[in-house]
């Protein structure tokens, strides 16, 4: 195992965003605080779900929603810039396994995930009451999002051949699936055919996981949960470390 | 054990055939030129041992298999390509730093590397530049002290020389001499075949996808090569006068061109068959072909 490489291309990774904070840790922090601003004002700080303040509600859904866009923009945007501008044939000349190089594109993923969870935990608990319920759901649920979706980010990269193309998963897949994905509701308030088909949405699970963890409540089976993330995320991940080996949409 | 080892190399992309069936060896601390047209395969068979490219055959490279032992292959190399292809994020020095660290090597051995190149390549004042933010001649500089940077054993260049001004070129040609004197192993492929005349060793001249000529430079000169003897006359020389099969002999004006290998041997003859023909002579000239008309002539490009 390269350690020194694969620590090296992470902090490579989390410098890229870095150096580029204004597009990448505050824009969702800022919607975050427009959002909680927007939903006191309409259905103000007394309505409740499931015995819980709305806004409380919704924390957890926005948080998880910031980690799973950052997260995917995050390997997205530094896989197909990096083929864009043939740095990733730079990279792919470098001693680094194929493992260790999705690896680190994924921590980069990670890194910008935590910081913009955090980033809004903290702007936002100046408004709301922040409750921890289950600390191990917390990480869990946040580390197989940041996971799946950085994967699926390099996955998206790999596969555009254009800005167009990397904007098609983002538009037609990923925010739809977000938005339906009990966010801003409990899915116990949709008719009964919406809400079995809400069970198809792997984003409901991390979501659901994700809002248990901080408020203990939940809306599926955590059981279920558990498992179907776990496994779309290392299934996600593995598929990478996979398609780099074989160099899929990269090599001749 | 030679540094580079390719056998049967063959290489498809849909319908075009890139390589076909290339077999070769690179001894270690050769400057092996390859040269050939666009689109003759020196690209593909750069990118095949560096491992961008998925292929048929054998590529070794200081006896590790390119695809098995693609790390130790890659340890092995430093590879400076045709197109830029730095990092855009990183400044002229983090883009040397950050590739050591790449390599596995430790932050302070990583900063003393960085230290020494950015001032044998007179990048030092730049280097908190970005590398887009450079002129051509040091992109190019930058380029090949990236590839240095983990003191590889094979120095790969892909066409160093590309675009920059003569004065440049001549310093890129001191530095890679240095190099190949310190030990390191260069390919270089380049479309200036007096860069290739002035620096290698070897020379692997390849049109198609087929290597048409290999050996020690001295050797393809020797073999390939043709000479030219000139000589004016007060008058025209009868074409009988001067016949031999193996000579290709232009008479316009009284001046006459005999052009054969090794026509220095008989050029005294020729002299004079001359003078004894009563033809007075004005001017003699012997010149050697150059590679680049031999290339030319290998790769059809010359009838």
């Amino acid at each position: 195992m390269n350690f020194i490489g694969l620590y090296y291309f992470t902090r490579r990774e989390i410098h890229r965003f870095m150096k580029v904070i204004n597009q990448s840790i505050f824009p969702p922090i800022v919607s975050s605080l427009i959002y909680i601003v927007i939903f006191s004002f309409i259905i103000g700080k007394n309505t409740t779900i499931q015995g819980v303040n709305y806004l409380e509600f919704i924390l957890p859904g926005l948080v998880m929603m910031a980690i799973i866009n950052n997260s995917f923009g995050n390997s997205a945007y530094s896989v197909f810039i990096s083929k864009f501008t043939k740095h990733l044939e730079h990279v792919l000349t470098m001693p680094l396994s194929y493992f260790e190089l999705s690896l680190a594109y994924v921590l980069g993923s990670i890194a910008r995930g935590l910081l913009t969870g955090i980033g809004i935990i903290i702007v936002l608990a100046f408004f709301i009451n922040i409750t921890i319920h289950n600390i191990f759901f917390v990480i869990i649920y946040f580390l197989m999002a940041a996971i799946l979706f950085g994967s699926l980010g390099i996955l998206t990269a790999l596969w555009s051949k254009t800005f167009d193309h990397l904007g098609v998963f983002n538009t037609f897949i990923l925010t739809p699936l977000t938005m339906l994905g009990g966010v801003f509701y409990s899915i116990k308030v949709l008719p009964e055919t919406f809400q079995k088909l809400t069970l198809f949405n792997p984003i409901f699970y991390l979501v659901d996981g994700f809002r248990y963890g901080m408020l203990g409540i939940h809306d599926g089976s955590i059981l279920i949960g558990l498992i179907v993330s776990l496994i779309l995320s290392i299934c996600s991940f593995f598929l990478i470390v996979y398609l780099m080996k074989k160099g899929w949409k990269v090599k001749q | 054990m030679y540094a580079i080892e390719i056998k049967n190399l063959t290489k498809k992309y849909k319908e075009f055939e890139a390589l076909k069936n290339i077999s070769f060896k690179i001894e270690k601390g050769d400057f092996f030129g390859f040269i050939g047209p666009n689109g003759a395969g020196k690209t593909t068979t750069i990118n095949s041992i560096i491992g961008l490219v998925k292929y048929n055959g054998s590529i070794k490279a200081f006896g590790f298999d390119a695809v098995k032992n693609y790390r130790e292959t890659r340890e092995k190399i430093g590879l400076s390509p045709q197109e830029y292809n730095f990092d855009r994020f990183l400044t002229v020095e983090k883009c040397l730093s950050y590739t050591a660290g790449y390599f596995g090597i430790q932050k302070e051995d990583a900063e003393k590397r960085t230290y020494k190149l950015l001032k044998k390549f007179n990048l030092y004042s730049k280097r908190n530049n970005t590398p887009m933010e450079l002129s051509g001649g040091m992109k190019r500089r930058l380029m090949i002290a990236r590839a240095l940077i983990h003191k590889p054993e094979i120095l790969i260049l892909d066409e160093p020389t590309a675009g920059i001004d003569v004065q440049l070129r001549r310093e890129l040609w001191d530095l890679m001499k240095e190099i190949n004197n310190e030990g390191t192993t260069i390919i270089l492929t380049s479309h200036y075949i007096e860069e290739v005349e002035a620096l290698c060793k070897t020379i692997c001249v390849i049109n198609k996808g087929r290597i048409i000529e290999i050996g020690k430079k001295s050797k393809i000169m020797k073999d390939l090569s043709n000479q030219t003897l000139q000589i004016k006359t007060d008058k025209r020389i009868p074409n009988n006068l001067i016949d031999h099969k193996d000579l290709a002999i232009s008479n316009k004006n009284g001046i006459i061109r005999i052009t054969g290998k090794e026509i220095k041997k008989d050029a005294n003859n020729i002299i004079k068959k001359i003078e004894n023909a009563g033809i007075k002579i004005k001017e003699i000239d012997l010149k050697n072909e150059r590679l680049e008309e031999v290339f030319l002539r290998l790769t059809g490009e010359k009838k």
